[in-house]
């Protein structure tokens, strides 16, 4: 449908406040979704504010399908749409209202398509958003974002705030959605459950500087934590991607190169009683904190 | 609501990668003829998401499935169980057999029996199961 790359971004700087987010290089490959993890502050939600034309970069360029914003904003507009953390101005409206505003500037939007995920959302459609939940104002904010039929999507938290039936409403529109559109998804979270339920490749932003695109199921299979026995203890030095280690009482080390560490441990003959994944809580904070 | 629901079932905790844990459920679903020619699989995305695993790790599956000819994708209409031959499952059943009387001997050997007492062991728990089901030697 779209050819090209969903979001190109090169060489982007945003200094605000003092701090500086990039140089950030990033460019997504369709039919991904993607959790960009970073700490409070660390500039997610400004970076997805340069990707909607909402921040101006300090420098550098954002591409969306192979378009610049200052080539006029028309062309972009329906193909890429975005949910904010929290959506805001709209206090005096109502679901219904914000759709009919909305609809005219996305050709892809289709009424019945924007009632019935808000039916599935549970969201009342003439309740003013001033009025709304927390929980409420989310799906109101995912609903306008979802019903752009986009195939670039920008979720600021997602999940944050939703109920258990709602969040799965989410995962299954998202499943759904991508039998009929290429789509590709850039979160921002801080839940591991997000992270395990919607990722397929997890971007890191530390001090500015974005780090992967990084596999989940290649990291949760590289790094564990392996258990050896006491009566041969090897050269730690020498094991590969070797973090941390505890000799006592019961000797174990975590590594993020589970295969070579393995296969140099077999060959020194070094007995390993048990080797696990680590939990993707620990797994994250040791990616945002390396 | 839901759509196609397999009972697959990954473990992280395995030494083998999920790619693999996935293939081979499905392969032994497929030999076994639980899934027919011409069953419908879920999407790479829905079968990912009920999972919980990446979109890449399903793809990789499927596309070594499709390699070895198990399953099928038609082009605008989803993945399919392809239509195996008969020495294909003949073979995939001949291989996890084997697989399985290897684990059994290296539990044997580890527990420090010896030719003899291992396949002594064997021919037992053949003659305990011939009884069981009533099958006269």
């Amino acid at each position: 449908m779209n050819s090209g790359i969903p979001l190109h971004i090169k060489q982007l700087v945003k200094k605000q406040n003092g701090i500086q987010l990039g140089p950030v290089d990033l460019q997504l490959e369709p039919n991904m979704t993607y959790a960009l993890l970073g700490a409070n502050g660390s500039g997610k939600s400004a970076l997805l504010k340069c990707c909607m034309n909402l921040m101006k970069p300090s420098a550098g360029t954002i591409e969306i399908y192979g378009k610049s914003y200052w080539q006029g904003e028309t062309g972009i507009r329906q193909l890429i749409a975005f949910s904010p953390d929290p959506l805001e101005g709209c206090e005096l409206f109502t679901l219904r209202q914000m759709g009919e505003m909305i609809a005219p500037w996305h050709p892809a939007w289709e009424h019945p398509d924007f009632l019935k995920r808000a039916e599935q959302f549970k969201i009342p459609l003439d309740k003013r958003y001033e009025s709304m939940s927390p929980g409420e104002r989310k799906k109101v904010a995912l609903t306008l974002a979802l019903s752009t039929q986009a195939p670039m999507l920008l979720l600021d938290e997602p999940a944050n705030g939703l109920d258990i039936e709602s969040r799965n409403r989410l995962k299954q529109m998202l499943v759904a959605d991508s039998e009929r559109i290429e789509r590709t998804v850039l979160m921002t979270t801080h839940s591991v459950e997000d992270i395990r339920q919607f990722a397929d490749q997890i971007l890191l932003l530390k001090d500015g500087i974005i780090e992967g695109p990084f596999d989940k199921d290649a990291l949760v299979e590289s790094w564990r934590r392996v258990w050896l026995s006491i009566d041969k203890l090897p050269d730690l030095s020498k094991i590969p991607g070797v973090l941390e280690y505890s000799g006592s009482p019961y000797p174990h080390f975590v590594t993020r190169d589970w295969q070579s560490a393995m296969n140099y441990l077999t060959k020194a003959q070094i007995d390993i009683i048990r080797d696990q994944p680590l939990s993707l809580d620990e797994l994250v904070e040791r990616l945002l904190n390396e | 609501m839901a759509g196609i629901q397999l009972p697959i079932q990954i473990s992280e905790h395995s030494r083998e990668p999920i790619y693999h844990q996935i293939e081979q459920q499905l392969i032994s679903f497929i030999v076994s003829g639980h899934l027919k020619p011409g069953m419908p699989l879920p999407s790479i995305r829905a079968l990912a998401s009920d999972l919980s695993c990446s979109v890449i790790t399903v793809n990789r599956a499927y596309q070594n499935l499709e390699q070895r000819k198990f399953i099928e994708t038609v082009q605008g209409k989803g993945t399919f169980v392809a239509n195996i031959q008969a020495e294909e499952k003949q073979h995939v059943a001949d291989e996890s057999l084997h697989q399985a009387f290897r684990a059994a001997v290296e539990m044997s050997l580890r527990l420090q029996n010896d030719e003899a007492r291992t396949r002594e062991t064997f021919e037992k728990v053949l003659a305990e199961i011939l009884k069981e089901r009533g099958i006269n030697r």
